[in-house]
């Protein structure tokens, strides 16, 4: 058999979870103050903000709240978006890519609509989860095809 | 392409999730592919051919379109 790429069925009911489980901390981090206490951790960074310009290669002290919720929803929809179904097959592989092209497509216009009309850090903040969306309309559109064809 | 899947199933009197088992896919890949919603690839075709105890093409034609 040909290399798919794909993790085992299980990561899919794994990642679901996980996803619920960070989008929640997400969303507590970001819309209620002191919900935890700040914890600023020194981090090694490739490039930070030194103000005035860009610096390179040094230690910043960090509160990592939102590094371990923004890796957990990344990790969450990869493991949703590239796990195996129950019973795979060629047919459910050529579903995935049509709904992975589905997918880019969509994304990259909702990408072209905030380019145009989101400006200032509203912008900065519409780009944090760009990637994440296209996996996340990925995610939807795969399982609603799959959906539509069981009770075919 | 069109195929006639579904009157050799009738033949043998077997029903799409059996076929689907002996060449190892879903049953809803069966029923697209006798509903030409899904054209299999070679080595499905070849699969569901020899199951039957046929050639490809007495089983899957091309038509007018393809």
């Amino acid at each position: 058999m040909k290399t798919n790429y794909l993790l085992p069925y299980r990561f899919k009911r794994v990642g679901t979870v996980m996803f619920i489980i960070f989008v929640v901390f997400w969303i507590l981090l970001n819309h209620f103050e002191n919900v935890l206490p700040e914890v600023l951790v020194k981090v090694p960074a490739l490039v930070y903000d030194g103000l005035s310009q860009y610096k390179w290669f040094g230690i910043v002290s960090n509160c990592i709240y939102d590094e371990i919720a923004m890796t957990g929803i990344l990790v969450s929809l990869v493991f949703m978006a590239l796990s195996k179904e129950k019973q795979e097959d060629e047919m459910i592989m050529h579903i995935r890519l049509q709904s992975m092209a589905w997918s880019i497509w969509v994304s990259s216009f909702i990408f072209l609509f905030g380019i145009i009309f989101i400006y200032e850090l509203a912008f900065i903040y519409f780009t944090y989860f760009l990637f994440d969306l296209m996996l996340l309309i990925f995610v939807i559109r795969f399982n609603y095809q799959m959906y539509r064809l069981r009770t075919r | 392409m069109k195929n006639n899947i579904r009157i050799e199933r009738a033949i043998m009197d077997i029903t799409q999730q059996e076929l689907a088992d002996a060449v190892g896919v879903s049953r809803q890949t069966i029923n697209s592919t006798e509903s030409g919603k899904y054209v299999p690839s070679a080595t499905l075709a070849m699969k569901i051919a020899r199951y039957f105890g046929k050639s490809v093409e007495d089983i899957f034609s091309l038509e007018e379109s393809d």
